[in-house]
């Protein structure tokens, strides 16, 4: 019953299998919010290692299902490939794509957790690595099996379900760019500056040198897009 | 995919949960968008859990066992078995070479409970749980059959045309083309009931397996364990000469009187 995985295939094919086991985690968490849009097909394509459409297509089916076998791979390669250092970045890499949009979902959480268990990374540190992009603490899973989860989270101002109801619609340019900030829209110019100057250093690319091309690219558009959420909210 | 909400208050009630419990469950599942989200968070949380069996993740010192209790790892009754042989194994032959036998007699047996009492511990744990255990065909939920067309292809540059007819019924085909000469050049299509597809494919000889089933469980798992697997044992010639290039329409539908007999084949030859 079981077919050959569909990552055996396009890792065969690839010259930089760590760089495509990357591709693939990242896009994991992009995609693990189960919705993916053309803008994250273009994110998918600007990262990828040196696949041809073709298979770009298919790594976004391939994601697009979440199959097991095929991750189980990835992460295998990855726990033995990487060191140490290396891991705590791919997680810090990971954290700031999920926060892109200024918000967390969580099953991007569960997503998450489960990399920072596989990178033996404490819940301590992965809280310290949370509060260092937002300076905020990681708040706490709850137990969505209860209403008073839902009611705790408010269905309609919670961040969580503000997300899932309007999942991609186009939130205003300038809600988005707050967002990107991790900042509220009462937020003072002091401190759009300082979340832009801790953001913009915690994503420059050049801190993701050691882990490839394709986590310098995936940090180059976090730190493009908060350099254009800062331009514009300071020039509004 | 997604089940009416009959089925869903159906289920609740027959659950084995306290009053409290189904109220929570029905408050949550009856509002379509919080049962959207909440199957969702779901289907992740089971994935992560597959994985984290499958590479073997279980008692990580930084794993929050009672946020996450109900996708623990669970132990089969296989490998209880297998470490039962091995335990006492290892005690026969430290027997053999031992002159207290009695002592390792006695050591054995309380090993072996203990081994017993922890597969039961955990057998608890699980009970009452959506267990991941080693079986992920059945952990994997169902999901949406992906878009009628070409799934993956490494063919290119293809000029021969191939057309695939299908019944309108619940069954829906996941069909693989496979170059005879190089099985590296491939196609594989996923063909939705009643609907027909038209592709262009290289020239050159080709064999064709298609799967079918009405529940689709992904890449890995086709159709889960109701995964028909068939091969038309005709080898597909797709040539051309100067005047023109030699195609063929195959209809996936029974017929008494048809012209391309088709064979059962394993999950492992297809």
């Amino acid at each position: 019953m079981k077919q050959k995985p569909l990552i055996n295939i396009l890792l065969k094919r690839t010259s930089n299998k760590t760089g495509l086991c990357i591709t693939t985690i990242l896009a994991w968490v992009m995609v693990s919010d189960e919705n993916i849009t053309q803008q994250e097909i273009g994110f998918l394509n600007a990262i990828s290692p040196d696949l041809d459409k073709k298979d770009i297509e298919n790594l976004r089916v391939l994601l697009s299902e979440f199959p097991p076998e095929s991750l189980k791979i990835v992460c295998n390669y990855l726990q033995k490939k990487l060191n140490q250092q290396d891991k705590v970045k791919l997680l810090e890499l990971s954290i700031g794509m999920m926060l892109a949009d200024g918000y967390i979902t969580l099953s991007e959480r569960y997503v998450i957790e489960f990399l920072s268990d596989l990178f033996l990374i404490s819940p301590e540190k992965l809280s310290q690595i949370y509060y260092s992009i937002t300076e905020k603490e990681l708040p706490s899973l709850g137990d969505p099996s209860s209403p008073e989860w839902w009611e705790k989270n408010g269905f309609s101002s919670n961040k969580e379900q503000t997300k899932e109801k309007e999942p991609k619609t186009s939130p205003s340019r300038l809600h988005e760019a707050y967002a990107t900030l991790g900042l509220t829209t009462n937020a003072t110019e002091d401190e759009i500056k300082k979340a832009f100057r801790r953001l913009s250093q915690i994503h420059h690319p050049d801190r993701f040198q050691s882990l490839g091309h394709e986590a310098v690219k995936a940090a180059t558009i976090n730190f493009v897009k908060i350099n254009s959420a800062y331009r514009y909210l300071v020039g509004k | 995919m997604d089940e009416s909400m009959d089925v869903i208050s159906s289920k609740i009630a027959q659950s084995n949960i306290s009053p409290n419990e189904k109220e929570a469950a029905y408050s949550i599942l009856s509002d379509p968008k919080k049962r959207e989200i909440y199957n969702r968070n779901t289907r992740v949380l089971r994935r992560v859990g597959w994985l984290r069996s499958s590479i073997q993740l279980k008692d990580t010192p930084h794993w929050n066992k009672d946020k996450y209790s109900d996708f623990i790892y669970h132990i089969t009754s296989k490998f209880l078995l297998k470490k039962i042989l091995g335990f006492i194994s290892a005690l026969v032959l430290a027997f053999a070479y031992s002159r207290l036998g009695i002592l390792i007699i006695i050591v054995s047996i309380i090993g072996t409970c203990n081994l017993i009492t922890d597969y039961f511990d955990e057998g608890k744990k699980s009970s009452s749980t959506s267990t991941i255990n080693e079986k992920p065909a059945f952990n994997i939920p169902e999901i949406t059959f992906p878009k009628h067309g070409i799934y993956m292809s490494s063919l290119t540059n293809g000029t021969a045309p191939l057309s695939i007819v299908t019944k309108k019924n619940d069954y829906k085909y996941f069909l693989k083309i496979e170059n005879i000469a190089d099985p590296e050049k491939m196609a594989l299509i996923c063909i939705h009931s009643g609907l027909q597809i038209q592709i262009k494919i290289p020239l050159g000889l080709y064999k064709i397996k298609y799967a079918s089933g009405r529940k689709w469980y992904g890449i890995t798992y086709l159709f889960g364990t109701e995964t028909t697997y068939s091969a038309v044992e005709k080898v597909f010639a797709f040539s051309s000469n100067e005047y023109q290039t030699s195609g063929y329409t195959i209809e996936l539908i029974q017929q008494s009187d048809g012209n391309l007999r088709t064979k059962r084949i394993s999950p492992d030859d297809f």
